[in-house]
């Protein structure tokens, strides 16, 4: 078991406090608190530095809030706040997490504690973590079969045009008969949705389209490789409803290969940190 | 009238006789009738680390010449909060003109000190555009289809020392290279102090490229577009349009500016006897109030 807490005085300004052999250090980065006369956008965002033995080899991490209280003792914990998605490192660093609180006292100099926990993704610890699928546009339109998304629970499918077009609009029609159901409120919802989808859901020629069935959200990433094993790079993506838009803007090469992270108990390094002190703007 | 003396008043506004206007702008404007300022959003962002923080206050302006401007803008004089310390920007601020009724009426201060829970006071003038009050403020250049490649003549525009040509698509794309060339040139005398100024140099580097990229989108030009070789040192030009022979707005697709040259994107051909409207800064179209804000509060 690595070890575990990272205490840090005026973590603003000194670094990252002690930590044990091989283990995982979490500091303060910037701290931002934007304050707002009508509430828009406003919180204090605290970046958390991730340094250590473990930071190594990290190909994504998240962070959760358990407790923060400002020196005046106001709660900075957001209610009802959703578990963030975990941030993809660019590179070999870890990537920088950041946790949004809400915004804290006016008078108060700094955060008097602040806990939770890291979960870090490094698939180096599990080979069971990385399915390789070669060729998938022999497969297209059915569920890959790597032992790794079987044990996870998940579903990954590379679909064809006709397949998405035919889903897409079977889903527009499950949505319209749930807002006719809903009144005039799911109107409104439903041609929100349709706004937002004939925005972002257009799908380029040479986009690589891959539905994600996966409850339990294990999947972590899924990369168009070419036959060496190398990244195809792309446009990005983007989630629309379950499906995942690889976009492209050259063909990928046709013998291209996937590669499927996949979040396995093994490849998970969870870690709790301690932060006092720090220092606001 | 509320005195400044008045305590914890929130987005309290002042407006002071309009015979204490300030004497450094030259002539002094004429008096606005009537304005009043108050503020809106605030937001006071704070951060440790190297960019975006301060103190942003829009202004709402409300009044009878306000109706009639066009635009506006606020020179500011004096900013502090409570604790006293002095919350006006080390560098120049953006005086230009803004649109009235959009939240771009904005000031950008220094952040107050965390522990201040109000702004005492802000003090400045508002200055309003407002065109109809001088016949010279509005310049329209007719059929300016048939003046394409060579200077403009305009009485009305040398007395207010501009120059303008306009400058056919084909000469201009005809240039691009030259003026890539300049733009490299100067990137580069700038480079050291941007590198300064981002902190690192893979930052200034990737600004640098923004940049560039940026201005490349200058060379897109398209056949409908109107380019526009302007000189006006003294900046009075506020706003440059197209209109029908009959007044008439023809909405632009965008526009873009560097430098002297401004370009007007349309998607439609113009027609044959379109004109160039002209709103200039005048000295009778502009009216000024002097405006106070005590003890606005911070979020």
């Amino acid at each position: 078991m690595l070890a575990i807490l990272a205490l840090v005085t005026a973590a603003s300004l000194l670094p990252a406090g002690p930590s044990p052999a091989g283990g995982l250090a979490v500091s303060a980065g910037d701290v931002t608190d934007r304050r707002r006369n009508d509430s828009f956008f406003a919180g204090l965002e605290i970046e958390l530095k991730l340094t250590g033995e473990p930071a190594a080899g990290v190909r994504g991490a998240r962070a959760t809030v358990e407790k923060a209280v400002d020196d005046t003792g106001r709660n900075l914990v957001k209610e009802n706040a959703e578990k963030p998605d975990f941030a993809k490192s660019s590179g070999d660093e870890a990537p920088s997490l950041k946790l949004e609180l809400r915004n804290p006292a006016r008078r108060a100099g700094r955060v008097r504690e602040l806990t939770g926990q890291v979960e870090l993704f490094v698939p180096e610890r599990d080979p069971a973590a990385l399915a390789k699928v070669p060729r998938f546009a022999a497969q297209m339109d059915r569920p890959i079969a790597a032992p790794a998304l079987k044990t996870a629970g998940a579903q990954v499918t590379v679909v064809s045009r006709k397949t998405y077009e035919a889903e897409k609009k079977k889903d527009a029609e499950r949505r319209k008969k749930e807002a006719e159901g809903a009144g005039i409120a799911g109107a409104m919802v439903n041609a929100f949705a349709g706004l937002f989808e004939g925005m972002f859901g257009d799908i380029g020629e040479n986009d690589v389209l891959v539905r994600v069935e996966d409850k339990g959200e294990k999947v972590f990433s899924v990369d168009v490789v070419d036959a060496a094993g190398k990244a195809v790079d792309g446009m990005g993506s983007m989630k629309v409803g379950g499906f995942w838009i690889l976009k492209f803007l050259e063909p990928v090469p046709a013998d291209a290969g996937l590669r499927i992270y996949v979040m396995t108990p093994k490849a998970m390094i969870t870690e709790k940190f301690a932060l006092k002190d720090v220092a606001l703007p | 009238m509320r005195g400044l003396c008045m305590a914890r008043v929130p987005r309290v506004l002042t407006v002071f006789p309009s015979v204490v206007l300030a004497a450094v702008l030259g002539p002094s404007p004429l008096a606005a009738q009537g304005v009043r300022v108050s503020a809106g959003t605030i937001e006071d962002r704070r951060t440790t680390g190297k960019f975006f923080a301060g103190l942003e206050i829009e202004l709402k302006l409300t009044g009878d010449d306000v109706a009639d401007a066009k635009s506006a803008r606020i020179l500011l004089k004096k900013a502090v909060d409570e604790t006293g310390r002095d919350l006006l920007p080390e560098r120049k601020p953006d005086e230009d003109f803004k649109s009235v009724g959009s939240s771009e009426l904005k000031l950008a201060l220094k952040n107050p000190a965390r522990g201040a829970a109000a702004v005492k006071e802000i003090a400045g003038e508002v200055q309003l555009y407002v065109p109809t009050r001088d016949p010279a403020a509005v310049v329209t250049i007719d059929r300016v289809l048939t003046r394409m490649d060579k200077a403009i003549e305009s009485p009305a525009l040398r007395a207010q020392k501009i120059t303008l040509s306009l400058v056919s698509p084909k000469v201009y794309l005809a240039e691009a290279k030259k003026r890539d060339a300049e733009f490299d040139k100067e990137m580069e005398k700038h480079k050291e102090e941007m590198k300064k100024e981002a902190g690192d140099d893979k930052t200034a580097e990737a600004l640098m490229a923004l940049v560039k990229g940026f201005a490349g989108m200058m060379n897109d030009v398209g056949e409908n577009d109107l380019i526009l070789q302007i000189g006006d040192e003294q900046k009075k030009i506020l706003d440059i349009g197209v209109v029908r022979a009959n007044g008439e707005a023809i909405d632009t697709s965008g526009s873009m500016s560097t430098g002297s040259v401004k370009i007007l994107k349309f998607s439609q051909k113009l027609p044959a006897d379109a004109k160039l409207k002209l709103l200039l800064h005048t000295r009778k179209s502009i009216v000024s109030s002097p405006f106070t804000l005590a003890n606005v509060p911070l979020p």
